[in-house]
């Protein structure tokens, strides 16, 4: 959800990094998204093409890579792929496991001109 | 064409005035708590019980979140509650900026602590840092035993849960043994009280750990 935001902070981002950077436009924006970070990246594009309008990155596609939820066992520390509910660690049998995700979206590289 | 490496986070803006709101509030010495769930789970009703009770140990001011209308914040004030009511129009949950403008119109440095009703929504309020030293995740037995599994993020968050209306447990398909076991999956040190506004069941308990957590801060 408040997908509308998040577009809005990452043009404002943007912009920020061209005063720095020192670029014209923007062609990519490449995302990491947590598993718990809850965006939806068909959502996100969507409002993306609206807030990019004028901007340098007026034309900029938005890459989104949303990490698979994991689960850890608290047991022997084992790390698996996995969803949060009832789970059995493939290492040691154990059925004591929690989530092992993060709720950050961050802008991991921009490809420039 | 270039490829410029970047690690910005979307919601740093908002991290960096929490972080400020937490300097201030520090400052002031002031407990500050979120709370957070879906509407109707019993937030505003729970204030309405603790918060006559925590005025006999702290100057408590509540900041009240809704989309529209004054009530949740005339329903405290009805008690002699100070509060504050934000109207977003809109926003789905409350952020730093909102808690930092709607506490400049207070006395804060008569506070000790500041309890902040937030928009019912068990989403997005969980992504964005208000300030507060404490979250507290509140579910309601109607709600169903499965609550932690379906938004995991809002237990993972949360420093206490209280599952609420616990005086419906005869009445409603609620297992509290799966409840427990989801937010612990989700949060496995969370704490969870059972509470009901109607019996009064576990709202001392409920105080007295604010109270603790309340003495506990003033002496850091």
């Amino acid at each position: 959800m408040h997908e509308l935001s998040i577009a809005r902070e990452i043009i404002s981002i943007i912009e920020s990094e061209k005063e720095s950077q020192k670029f014209e436009k923007v062609n990519i924006v490449r995302l990491r998204a947590g598993a718990m970070s809850c965006v939806d990246p068909g959502s996100l594009s969507f409002v993306f093409e609206a807030v990019r309008e004028g901007t340098c990155a007026a034309g900029a596609i938005l890459e989104v890579e949303t990490e698979p939820m994991k689960l850890r066992c608290r047991q022997c520390e084992n790390i698996m792929p996995g969803k949060h509910g009832p789970a059995t660690c493939h290492e040691c049998g154990s059925t004591d496991m929690e989530l092992n995700a993060d709720t950050t979206v961050e802008i991991t590289s921009l490809e420039v001109d | 064409m270039v490829d410029i490496k970047l690690k910005k986070n979307v919601y740093g803006k908002n991290k960096e005035l929490a972080d400020k709101n937490r300097q201030l509030f520090d400052r002031n010495k002031i407990f500050v708590i979120n709370m957070i769930s879906s509407p109707g789970s019993g937030k505003t009703s729970l204030i309405e019980k603790i918060g006559p009770l925590v005025q006999s140990f702290a100057k408590v001011h509540v900041v009240e979140g809704d989309i529209e209308t004054e009530n949740d914040a005339q329903r405290l004030r009805d008690l002699g509650i100070s509060a504050t009511q934000i109207q977003t129009h809109g926003a789905c949950h409350l952020d730093a900026s909102m808690i930092e403008k709607a506490l400049s119109e207070v006395d804060i440095a008569a506070l000790d602590m500041v309890i902040i009703e937030n928009v019912g929504n068990l989403v997005c309020p969980t992504s964005f840092d208000l300030g507060e030293n404490m979250r507290i995740v509140v579910s309601s037995t109607t709600e169903g035993d499965d609550k932690p599994l379906k938004y995991p993020q809002a237990y993972h968050s949360a420093d206490i849960c209280v599952l609420n209306k616990i005086d419906l447990l005869p009445y409603v398909n609620c297992s509290t043994e799966q409840f427990e076991a989801g937010a612990r999956r989700a949060n496995a040190k969370i704490e969870i009280f059972h509470t009901s506004c109607v019996t009064a069941d576990g709202i001392d308990q409920l105080c007295q750990r604010l109270k603790n957590a309340l003495n506990d801060f003033s002496q850091e």
